[in-house]
């Protein structure tokens, strides 16, 4: 495990190498309300390699969402610049090449199980094989469920709806906003566990928003740590578990070693912030 | 500007309306209609510039003045009576769950019946001024009574535990808790009872008064006296609308705990948790028919009433099939009743469609939508006492006028509710939608119209009894055909039997319309909106 300082980025820099994932550049943000301007975000720089699974932890309201965000094209920063495969949110958006999950399913429900995945294809106008979302409703374990309407589900099924409704159009980037934030432990403990099989055989660039030190640690090759408001990167931590990662990691000591590091790197900066 | 910026305007439901805006479409239309009253439609009795109303208002003060005083007391009375017997009988269904059906149904007999077939009734039963009042409280009473009780059931079901664990009784759970969840629904239901209760009051004046808004109008429309017909249509827009407003401040006053959003939300729903499970099945039906014609029957024979002005359903019975003139009574009741069905069918339909296109508008168009919403709001509460005479100079007295009479009765609720739903869309999906590139429309099409479908058939519901009551009023005071025109000859030839069999046909149909869009609406929560059900 080692721990590097905060990447510092030039904005500048033209022409994306082949291997850049995402790469926020001096982000700051400040959301001009009805009240005083709030200052969300400040100096957050980030790069990640294509493919990689990075996380991003930190207190809640220190601005995670809000990066998302703004790789999503829901938002834009107020200085510095978002990128992700060498190309703007907006210009990966028309593309149809982003994939979101939010910690509410968000489904249709007028819908059934295979009509709001097919959504997805649907609306982004892809031409998607019915066979890949067969597979994906039997990869998120959904099968049998095809004709089923979100009410009669599970909160843990219906997450996964969302996954593979996320998941059905393959693509490039993967924004992920604690996607399982709302579930019971032993559910998202076996959704993480589908969601890095799922994942390993999509190669998608992931960004996950979490507040579980746990599943941070579990999924990524890197863990951001963010500090509370204004949201500043306050380590990056690289996980260097080899994969295929099966259940027992999570019992192993190095895996405590890493969730017990991180845990110190937020309440560092915690402390700060009762000052 | 990103889209999400867009996307943002578009759902910028949390902002205080733009005053501005509003203010400056209103000065827009109050120009524009100042110059097209002097320009293009000068002298042509049609219509009278603002300057020229403004101008009448003030030299006959005092005229107005005790007009206004008049119609307000009636319809006060009428408002603090109906929406009091409302709440009474909406506690009696959430604490007796057993009272639910039959008080359901006599409450919607009173909705489904129209005010303008039993106001001669009424009149020769009761002293005018009581009348009026009665027609007044009759006009909110199942609005009110169906937002409380879904205001009622809408309590915290964790907090009504915790006083139960508590040891609270159920009088505890009422008044610590159910009262004060019932208020913002309870609100929403009050809003639309102001304007209702100035329309009960003035229906009862068109048929016979001395004094009030409905007697001015009828004078003034009767010798085409431009600018007085729009001067009362000018003041009853007034007290209807400052009602409305009034009734919205003091509600928001009282639940600063709520946010304007969560209002109108229960207004949308307009007790869909209330009415269509009780019409799904033949029992429940059974048991509304019972109620209502047992109610009539017993209300005949215990009132004591004069036998000429009181008749039963017997007497209904026999004056439509076996009387030796029964074959001409059903010419004409029967007779009047396709014409306005079709009349008020029309109308509803014209409301429905302009009311959910003008909401596709608003809702593609923020802009257009934060100037001109507060503005429709307040015409929601437009009362038929004000469209009326001005459609009939515009239009002439004809089939399209008083389908455009009919269909603004719909229009503006139908409106507003679904805006108010299609901006309810659960933003996340709106969310995920654009980051799948949905284009406007698909987002449109594909999230928000569907989302405001429960809303439709809300609106559709409430609207029925809406539209038949509308069809017959405009029969009555303008054309004189349809069931209006049976009434006009029942007052004329003092046959009390014609406004007794137009009355009851009139309410069966109503209710029986209202019963089949309530299982059209279960059939569309079910799929659309399973939550609203549970
Ligand atoms: N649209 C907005 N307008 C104003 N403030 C916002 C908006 N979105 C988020 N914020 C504020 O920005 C801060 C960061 O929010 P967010 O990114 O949602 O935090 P989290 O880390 O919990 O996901 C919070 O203080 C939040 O209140
Ligand atoms: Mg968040």
């Amino acid at each position: 495990m080692r721990q590097r300082p905060p990447a510092t980025v030039d904005a500048a820099t033209a022409g994306a190498p082949a291997d850049e994932g995402i790469r926020l550049a001096r982000l700051r943000k400040i959301f001009e309300g009805r009240g005083a301007p709030l200052l969300a975000l400040e100096d957050v720089s980030i790069a990640t390699r294509r493919g990689a699974f990075t996380s991003i932890i930190g207190p809640s309201g220190c601005g995670k969402s809000t990066i998302l965000r703004m790789l999503a094209d829901l938002d834009a920063p107020t200085f510095g610049t978002v990128t992700a495969h060498g190309k703007t949110p907006r210009e990966l958006r028309r593309a149809s090449k982003l994939g979101i999950v939010f910690q509410e399913p968000a489904l249709l429900p007028w819908r059934t199980v295979r009509s709001n995945i097919e959504l997805a294809v649907q609306v982004t106008g892809l031409a998607v094989p019915a066979r890949t979302c067969d597979d994906l409703i039997a990869l998120v374990g959904l099968d049998g469920f095809e004709r089923t309407r979100p009410a009669e589900l599970s909160g843990g099924m219906r997450q996964r709806v969302a996954i593979a409704r996320a998941l059905v159009t393959s693509p490039e980037v993967l924004l992920l906003d604690e996607p399982f934030g709302a579930l019971d432990e032993m559910t998202r403990r076996r959704l993480n566990l589908e969601l890095l099989r799922i994942w390993s055989e999509q190669a998608a660039t992931t960004l996950l928003v979490t507040h579980s030190i746990e599943e941070a640690a579990f999924l990524s090759d890197t863990v951001v740590v963010m500090s509370p408001r204004p949201g500043r990167i306050l380590a990056e931590v690289e996980v260097d578990f080899p994969r295929p990662r099966k259940e027992a990691l999570l019992r192993t000591p190095s895996f405590h070693a890493l969730t017990d590091r991180l845990s110190e790197l937020l309440a560092g900066g915690g402390d700060d912030d009762r000052g | 500007m990103t889209i999400a910026g867009e996307a943002d305007a578009g759902r910028g439901f949390s902002r205080l309306p733009e005053r501005a805006e509003t203010v400056a479409i209103l000065v827009a239309v109050l120009v524009g209609w100042e110059v097209l009253a002097r320009t293009l439609l000068a002298g042509s009795f049609a219509l009278a510039a603002p300057t020229q109303v403004a101008a009448q208002l003030a030299q006959n003060w005092p005229l107005y003045a005790t007009n206004v005083q008049v119609t307000l007391w009636t319809a006060l009375k009428g408002f603090a009576i109906g929406n009091a017997v409302a709440v009474v009988a909406a506690v009696l269904i959430v604490q007796w769950p057993a009272l639910e059906r039959p008080v359901f149904s006599a409450a919607l007999a009173i909705y489904s019946l129209p005010i303008i077939a039993l106001a001669p009734i009424l009149m020769v039963l009761l002293d005018r001024p009581d009348a009026m009042v009665a027609l007044s409280a009759l006009a909110v009473i199942f609005t009110t009574m169906v937002a409380a009780v879904l205001g009622l059931r809408s309590a915290d079901p964790a907090a009504l535990e915790v006083v139960h664990v508590l040891g609270g009784s159920g009088r505890d759970k009422l008044i610590r808790v159910r009262l004060q969840s019932a208020l913002p629904s309870l609100f929403a239901g009050l809003k639309i009872a102001a304007p209702a209760s100035v329309l009960g009051a003035t229906v009862g004046e068109f048929m016979g008064a001395e004094r009030g808004l409905g007697v001015l109008i009828t004078g003034a429309l009767a010798s085409l006296e431009t600018t007085r017909v729009w001067s009362v249509a000018v003041l009853a827009t007034a007290l209807s609308g400052g009602g409305y407003v009034l009734v919205g401040w003091i509600g928001a006053w009282l639940t600063p705990w709520v946010h304007g959003l969560e209002i109108s939300q229960a207004a949308t729903r307009g007790g869909a948790g209330a009415g269509p499970g009780l019409l799904r099945t033949g029992a429940t039906i059974a048991i509304s028919l019972v109620v209502v014609f047992g109610g009539w029957a017993l209300f005949i024979r215990l009132a004591g009433l004069n036998a000429f002005f009181a008749k039963g359903p017997g007497d209904v019975w026999a004056f439509l099939f076996t009387e030796p003139d029964a074959a001409a009574n059903r010419a004409l009741v029967f007779g009047g009743l396709l014409v306005t069905l079709g009349n008020a069918g029309l109308g509803f339909v014209a409301g429905m469609a302009g009311g959910t296109l003008a909401a596709i508008v608003f809702v593609l168009r923020p802009s257009v939508e934060r100037g001109v919403m507060p503005i429709a709001i307040t015409l929601r509460s437009i009362p038929i006492l004000a469209t009326t005479p001005l459609v009939i100079l515009l239009l002439g007295r004809t089939l399209a006028a008083t389908t455009v009479i009919v269909a603004i009765l719909s229009f503006f609720p139908t409106m507003i509710n679904m805006v108010t739903a299609m901006r309810l869309t659960r933003r996340q999906i709106v969310e995920v939608l654009h980051v799948m590139n949905a284009s406007r429309l698909t987002i449109l099409w594909r999230a928000e119209l569907p989302s405001a479908l429960p809303a439709l058939m809300a609106s559709a519901r409430i609207a029925v009894p809406a539209s038949i009551l509308g069809a017959v009023i405009i029969e009555w005071l303008v054309t004189g055909v349809g069931m209006g025109n049976a009434i006009l000859a029942g007052v004329y030839n003092a046959d009390y039997a014609v406004l007794w069999a137009v009355a009851a046909i009139l309410t069966l149909i109503a209710m029986a319309t209202y019963g089949l869009v309530s299982v059209a609406e279960r059939a569309v929560l079910r799929r659309y909106a399973p939550e609203q059900l549970a």
